[in-house]
């Protein structure tokens, strides 16, 4: 029913949500449904098979399960269950229903075993016997289909994945010139191909885990075994086992729930795109998370180096590599202390500006009405407005954004005297060396703390500067990343072909990474 | 026990004696008792380091000798109130040689940087870095010495080489006054060696073993206290002995007083914040050691409750002999002309009780 | 608890905010000038940096002078402040400068302690002696070509680097000379006189000697060489080139051009570089002086003189001039040939508190090693 303002004869009707005083719902309808328990153990015949694969699938409410009942070989009554969408009908069709149908097996087979079916009727490579109830469902709601038959103790699953997925494509957040252009997808099969065509070792490992979520995606544990550190494995396993969550959807959530120090802005594993990567750190020792409709893998432990590391370093010279990191470095440095620094100087330490410096500084600011601190950090959250929306935005509008950003905002504040232009200059220099760091998550997390080094800096000058940057570096110091230093092998010192600021010589056959791996691959 | 010791190397160890040495013995001098009768800085502290390094060897030879991991732990197994007692001299040592140089940096902030501030403005900067460095433990403060010591050399390289140009060889003169002097000033620079010695032996059982612990001390004596001794000389040649008497912090002036018109890059405010930054550093390193002692030999659960207060504490007395002039430096100067008997007689005679010990063979 | 540790140590943070003035919000002091007042004791002036909002291309910075009279320099400081819209900043000041009137009575010690505790002024502050009033001396040296004074000043440096009539004295070395006798003060002294005058050692002098500093304007301002001081009080002058022959002896003469007047020759015009240190020795209350010099000139009659005889000339000439200064400093009681500085170091423990006694009883011999280089070639 409307609602309607003036119609005073009738009640509200408006639907809520709340509970009522009682503290439930009115309405019987909505009160929550019997929990379902799903058995472990194996339905005694087709039909309870049937009324169990229904009663856990909410059908006939949910449309999505198909349950089709067939003769295998013309000897024995069988039920094939699979969800709709999520497996392939050609290939049930195929490889399963038609060879079931049409084989006429010459004699009575007792008793009518697994084995005899997957070698006599299903041609299907991929094949799986399966006790657990409970595995069964989680088999079909995976994409496979489940086979049960007349007085059977186990039942088969087959792969028969055919969901709708994206193809492999370039990585749209670490662009590289040089380097390989495949990205992962949020298929984990396909994730995990394209890591074993890098690793094409036997000792490659990838172990499917359950995610923890409750949503039951599988996560993908990749590891070479003899390389990684079975301690760092052992502490892995057990901070996973430790989810225990309602659905987790990204391999980010997966992330903050096992990291050391979830309430830090600077994250403590690298979260990249690129396969190559990943398989450059696992060939280092380190472990790989990837999660199923989760494009981006998640590499730990990590140090300050590697997420300031770009795919490219080790594609191009080492000269070359090593003046990237520098810039790249000087870039993050300037992002991070110029706004600060002029903050400092024009505030407190004015007698440190150069004459010429101070005049332009002068002259720009005069018809500005706000202080300069405020003037600053004001540029730069609007600088990071301009990037939130350049990403919310979508397709050939987004290329708008950066136009209006820079071009109009910029000069028309100047115009109507709202900023200087030096502080412009300054934060648009300031966001420039931020867009260097190649961690996107690291990105964010500077880009803020320069704002807080600006508050710093705006009451304390460079005494606010110097404690707030004596306090981070010792935070950072005290940071460890599975175990890990994150200012490793610079802070502490640790044997590293993998040098905190040189790109490391690609021959060097020297001391393990500083992930202290076990052996070498 | 939380003693937030955790493990570190030899080179970080380095690090930290090094800047700790550093900056110790630069911002801990007693000016007006140092250049009474001439510049005899530079051959006191030169006497008080190896005087130092022999105490330091003395404290790992005792330590052996007890088949203790630290001092700490040492002095927990003597009998309870001595224990107490000495743990309290020995710590109250340790946040002295925290205090003298935040009273200078305090000072040298407001006469030469933020005329303006009143002295409680800066100290309540200088608490939260303090309280949190010291909380956070050895493991995180020897890393961060790490960083920290590129920086400061620098700092400290740059500010001593932008004044070459007006160093002058006659402010050094006269070289050698008398005996009696030099052996009192000597005296008077353990005070601010001798809690780094105590510091290191504390943080032993961190360093995975007494040879670390030797050699880090040594380098990290030696290389400090060749640079604090390289800074002594470039005071000595910038100002004379009757200018250096009335001067606090003369590194602070010395670095003001740079000529910026001239310099390629304007980065003389930014050394002396390198500086003062390095300062706070060396003196959370002294809070912690002091904290340390406290909950090694008195058995107490956690260091971090006590480095807090004993932060607080270091910031407040600092703050409280800055403002109160004549009388702050009164105390100052008693503190400099008596502390180094407090700092160093009983840390000897503890170390000499270890020859009691029977050697296990 | 650690939230609350974390809380309570932010909290603290505002309460240390350290006081600041917005840069837009100041006038910045590029010079400060200090002389005595027609009605007060002291007049203070001030070449200060505003800004001036233009119309199209936006602000300018552009140069004032500023002053005011009050019984105290602090009062004179506040009566400008109350007059003005802005707050006055002192931390680009670059120059002090002091009128000669209060320079010979001793002013400067107390003058100093004031500006650089007081005031904020940077310890590198240059300080100069001034003759003639004050505004019309800034008049001189305001330019648009220069707002900020930056290039004025960096000109002096070069100035004194390149031909040696001024000194470039830190302030360092003026608070030193204070405190003990070792040495006495030279400062650079700049006027407007149009009128020549007579320095120390005798002599007319024209006021027109540093031709890099000199601001084209109606009232033209130069420096003049040298304001010798007693101890803190100034007590005569020098010219250029008596200053470069001080910076002979003192080791501060890099290289210069003197002319000089030979009988059969005419005007030489001799560019001098110092070659080495100079070398001073004492015997009793005697001591020695030894200058090593090189010659360039491009005297055309050169090569049929003979290089000797010049040689011998130029030295002569510059030994009786080095003669001539030492004694017109000594008769004023300054030691501005920094001759004390070498006595330290000959008898650094004796020598407390006697040594301008045996400053007036010293005689001094002066030797010139001179190399004689023609231009473009060696000899």
């Amino acid at each position: 029913m409307r609602h309607s303002l003036f119609r005073f004869d009738q009640p509200d009707s408006r639907f809520e949500l709340l509970e009522n005083e009682r503290g439930t719902p009115d309405d019987p309808a909505s009160a929550p449904p019997e929990a379902v328990h799903i058995p472990n153990t194996m339905p005694k015949n087709l039909d309870e098979a049937e009324r169990q694969l229904k009663t856990v699938f909410r059908a006939p409410q949910n449309s999505d399960l198909v349950l089709r009942k067939f003769s295998i070989g013309g000897q024995v009554g069988g039920l094939m269950a699979f969800l709709d969408g999520m497996a392939e009908g050609r290939r049930i069709d195929d490889f399963l229903l038609t060879p079931a149908l049409d084989r006429q097996l010459p004699h009575p087979i007792r008793p009518f075993s697994a084995e005899i079916l997957q070698r006599e009727v299903f041609p299907l490579c991929e094949s799986k016997t399966e006790r657990d109830f409970s595995e069964i469902v989680s088999a079909i709601t995976d994409g496979q289909t489940a086979v049960f038959w007349e007085g059977a103790e186990a039942c088969l699953l087959f792969d028969t994945r055919g969901y709708c997925m994206r193809s492999v494509g370039e990585p749209f957040n670490e662009p590289v010139v040089l380097g390989p252009h495949e990205a992962f997808t949020e298929n984990l099969r396909t994730n995990l191909t394209l890591l074993r065509r890098i690793l094409r070792v036997p000792h490659f490992v990838s172990e499917l885990l359950p995610s923890g979520g409750r949503n039951g995606t599988r996560l993908a544990l990749c590891y070479v075994e003899g390389v990684v550190n079975r301690s760092l494995l052992t502490e892995v396993k057990a901070r996973l086992k430790r989810i225990d969550t309602d659905a987790l959807l990204s391999i980010g959530a997966v992330e903050q729930r096992i990291e050391d120090c979830p309430w830090l802005p600077l994250p403590q594993t690298l979260k990249t795109e690129r396969p190559d990567r990943v398989a450059s750190a696992i060939a280092d020792g380190r472990v790989a998370l990837l999660l199923e409709g989760s494009p981006i893998a998640c590499v730990l432990p990590v140090t300050l180096g590697m997420l300031f590391a770009s795919a490219e370093d080790a594609a191009v010279r080492r000269p070359v590599g090593t003046l990237l990191r520098i810039v790249r470095g000087a870039g993050a440095l300037l992002s991070i202390w110029m706004p600060a620094y002029f903050l400092a100087l024009s505030e407190h330490h004015a007698g440190q500006l150069s004459g010429e410096v101070l005049s332009v500084v002068l002259s720009s600011h005069i018809m500005v009405f706000l202080p300069l601190p405020v003037e600053m950090i004001f540029l730069l959250l609007v600088f990071q407005l301009v990037r939130e929306a350049g990403v919310r935005v979508p397709g050939v509008v987004g290329h708008a954004i950066g136009i209006i950003g820079g071009l109009l905002l910029g000069q028309a504040a100047v115009a109507a005297h709202l900023v200087s232009t030096v502080v412009l200059i300054i934060v648009a220099l300031s966001g420039l060396g931020n867009f260097t760091i190649p961690d996107y998550s690291t990105q964010i997390c500077v880009a803020y703390y320069r704002v807080a080094l600006c508050i710093a800096a705006t009451f304390g000058g460079f005494l606010g500067i110097g404690t707030l940057s004596l306090v981070t570096i010792a935070v950072l110091c005290s940071v460890k990343s599975f175990g890990v230093p994150m200012l490793a092998p610079f802070a502490p010192a640790a044997r590293s072909v993998r040098p905190f600021l040189v790109r490391g010589r690609l021959k060097s056959r020297g001391p393990q990474d500083s992930s202290n791996a076990e052996g070498r691959l | 026990m939380n003693d937030r010791l955790g493990r570190f190397g030899k080179r970080e160890l380095t690090a930290v004696t090094t800047l700790c040495t550093l900056l110790l013995g630069c911002f801990s001098t007693d000016e007006a008792s140092q250049f009474q009768n001439g510049n005899m800085l530079h051959y006191a502290t030169a006497i008080a380091l190896l005087l130092s390094l022999g105490l330091l060897e003395l404290g790992l030879y005792a330590l052996k000798r007890a088949h203790a991991d630290g001092l700490g732990e040492w002095i927990a197994r003597l009998p309870k109130w001595i224990a107490a007692a000495l743990s309290l001299l020995l710590s109250g040592v340790l946040v002295l040689s925290a205090v003298l140089p935040e009273v200078r940096f305090l000072r040298a902030m407001t006469d030469f940087i933020y005329i303006d501030a009143a002295p409680v403005s800066i100290a309540v900067y200088l608490l939260p870095c303090l309280a949190v460095l010291t909380m956070l433990g050895m493991e995180t403060l020897s890393r961060t010495g790490r960083v920290l010591l590129p920086i400061t050399l620098l700092a400290a390289i740059i500010g001593l080489a932008s004044d070459v140009p007006l160093y002058r060889l006659y402010r050094l003169y006269p070289l050698f006054t008398d005996v009696e002097s030099l052996l009192r000033q000597s005296a008077g620079a353990l005070l601010r060696f001798v809690p780094i010695v105590l510091l290191l032996l504390t943080v032993a059982r961190g360093a995975q073993g007494l040879d670390f612990v030797r050699s880090a001390g040594r380098t990290g004596l030696l290389l400090g206290g060749a640079i604090t001794l390289l800074a002594e000389l470039a005071l000595g040649l910038s100002y004379h002995y009757t200018e250096l008497q009335s001067l606090t912090a003369p590194l602070y002036r010395l670095m003001v007083e740079i000529d910026t018109d001239n310099a390629a890059i304007r980065l003389d405010r930014v050394v002396l914040f390198a500086w003062t930054m390095a300062g706070q550093f060396a003196a959370a390193c002294s809070v912690y050691g002091a904290s340390l002692l406290l909950v090694q030999a008195n058995g107490i659960g956690d260091v971090r409750p006590i480095a807090l207060l004993l932060s607080a504490v270091t910031v407040t007395m600092a703050l409280v002999l800055r403002e109160a002039d004549a009388m702050g430096s009164a105390i100052l100067s008693l503190l400099h002309r008596y502390g180094w008997i407090v700092a160093t007689v009983p840390t000897l005679l503890l170390f000499l009780t270890a020859r009691r010990i029977p050697c296990e063979n | 608890m650690r939230k609350l540790i974390a809380l309570l140590l932010c909290c603290l943070l505002p309460f240390g905010c350290l006081s600041t003035v917005d840069v837009g919000d100041c006038i910045y002091v590029l010079s400060f000038g200090i002389e005595r007042g027609e009605t007060y004791a002291y007049r203070i002036v001030l070449l200060a940096a505003l800004p001036e909002a233009g119309s199209e291309e936006g602000a300018t910075l552009k140069t004032e002078v500023l002053s005011a009279e009050a019984r105290t320099l602090f009062e004179a400081i506040e009566t400008l402040n109350a007059g003005l819209p802005l707050t006055l900043r002192f931390s680009r000041t670059g120059l002090i400068l002091l009128s000669e009137p209060l320079a010979r009575e001793g002013a400067l010690k107390e003058i100093l302690d004031f500006s650089l505790g007081a005031l904020d002024i940077s310890w590198n502050v240059r300080i100069m002696v001034a003759s003639g009033a004050l505004s019309e001396l800034y008049e001189g040296v305001q330019s648009d070509a220069d707002p900020a004074f930056s290039k004025t000043m960096k000109n002096i440096e070069r100035l004194a680097e390149q031909s040696g009539t001024i000194v470039d004295t830190h302030c360092r070395t003026v608070r030193e000379s204070f405190g003990t006798d070792t040495f006495d003060l030279v400062l650079p002294y700049l006027c407007s006189a149009q009128e020549p005058e007579q320095d120390a050692v005798g002599g007319e002098v024209y006021p027109k000697i540093g031709g890099a500093l000199v601001q084209k304007s109606l009232l033209e301002t130069s420096l003049i060489g040298s304001a010798v001081f007693c101890g803190d009080m100034m007590c005569g002058t020098l010219s250029g080139r008596h200053t470069q022959l001080v910076g002979m002896v003192t080791g501060e003469f890099c290289t210069g051009r003197m002319p000089f007047y030979h009988p059969d020759h005419g005007m030489l015009s001799v560019q001098l570089t110092a070659r080495r240190s100079p070398r001073i020795r004492f015997d009793q209350m005697r001591a020695s002086v030894t200058v090593t010099l090189d010659a360039e000139t491009e005297f055309p009659l050169l090569k049929t003189e003979g290089d000797e005889a010049l040689t011998d000339w130029l030295r002569t000439r510059l030994e009786a001039e080095l003669s001539e200064t030492f004694a017109a400093l000594q008769s004023l009681g300054s030691d501005a040939m920094q001759l004390g500085t070498r006595d330290v170091l000959r008898r650094p423990l004796e020598r407390e508190g006697d040594w301008k006694p045996q400053y007036e009883q010293l005689s001094v011999s002066f030797s010139v090693n001179l190399r004689l280089l023609h231009a473009g070639g060696t000899a």
